[in-house]
């Protein structure tokens, strides 16, 4: 029994562990598009500021 | 507690501060399974909450958020990514439960990509104003040039908030409505001289700005299946995405997106229609 428990532990981690690499890329992904889009909205600032300064 | 970056561990043996072990009446962590709903469920969230901060720090308005979304095609980004990490969560709690079917997905995933790939291409092929009406639930409309004092009258009766734009102040040449319109109501399609935007359909905008003579045109959505044939026959292919033609009597531009025919007619006044029915 007790290897069994010890089996299905092991496959679970690994499972995990699968899962936590796989969703950190996607993050990674995520926070390409978010970092994108506030770097376009900072630019889109700063040439109205650079206009009202004109 | 951050989930997202908190890596999932199995609930057993190594439990974190504060978590029950059903044997030892200890607190025990939530099962892996809930916490990956959690962690998907708070994915966009997440960056939601990351883009509102960095506008607020900016001092940019929720319109200007949204058209800027528009134009950088951040939610189908979003959505793109949305759509895998579901997969993976599916796809690991299969796993955990001892049915995994590791290829099953990949189709699916694959199938989803290439859904927002196309999406992105008829993006940049298809006019802003017809891409909006053909796959929103929002109305699109046009506005009077002529008359942005009421249409200021109108909104501000409505709640939403106006911002004068300095260069348009006293400048008879400005192009575009001369203030910002800030309410998740009503937001701006293409470019400004244009005067396109899109209203919420369940907000009672739409009427008011109807019933104030307030719109010029409307783009009316139909199914290209249950259109006249004599109608799609003169429409020029712009590009493989999007075709435009005119009505018989050229008062009406269609436009067609894959199955979606959109009517882009003018609205009559209804000060003129009520003189008419008198």
């Amino acid at each position: 029994m007790n290897g069994d428990n010890q089996k299905n532990k092991k496959r679970t981690d690994k499972v995990l562990e699968k899962y936590n690499m796989e969703l950190a890329e996607l993050e990674k992904e995520r926070e390409k598009i978010v970092s994108d889009f506030v770097g376009f909205l900072r630019d889109k600032k700063l040439k109205e500021i650079k206009k009202t300064l004109e | 507690m951050n989930l997202e970056k908190e890596p999932l561990k199995q609930n057993e043996g190594e439990q974190k501060p504060g978590s029950i072990d059903n044997s030892s009446g200890k607190e025990q962590i939530d099962s892996p399974e809930l916490q990956i709903d959690r962690q998907t469920a708070e994915f966009l969230p997440e960056a939601e909450r990351k883009i509102s901060s960095e506008a607020k720090s900016l001092d940019i308005s929720a319109e200007e958020v949204g058209t800027a979304r528009k134009e950088q095609g951040l939610d189908a980004k979003l959505e793109e990514i949305r759509a895998k990490v579901g997969q993976l969560a599916e796809k690991t709690k299969k796993e955990l439960n001892g049915t995994a079917e590791d290829q099953t997905s990949k189709p699916e995933v694959a199938k989803e990509k290439e859904k927002m790939d196309l999406f992105e291409k008829e993006r940049l092929n298809v006019p802003e104003a017809i891409m909006e009406a053909t796959s929103s639930q929002e109305y699109v409309v046009r506005f009077r040039s002529e008359d942005f004092d009421r249409l200021r009258k109108v909104l501000k009766n409505n709640g939403c908030e106006i911002e004068d734009i300095p260069e348009a102040k006293g400048d008879p040449n400005y192009k575009g409505v001369p203030f910002k319109i800030i309410t998740a109501d009503l937001y701006k399609i293409g470019p400004s001289e244009d005067l396109v935007f899109a209203v919420g359909s369940y907000s009672p905008l739409y009427r008011e700005l109807m019933e104030n003579d307030l719109v010029k045109t409307e783009f009316i959505v139909r199914n290209a299946n249950e259109a006249d044939p004599a109608e799609l026959e003169g429409m020029e292919k712009q590009n493989e995405f999007y075709s435009r033609g005119k009505s018989e009597d050229g008062k009406t531009t269609i436009h067609k997106r894959g199955n979606y025919l959109v009517y882009e007619q003018d609205v009559p006044l209804m000060e003129q229609n009520e003189e008419g029915e008198q």
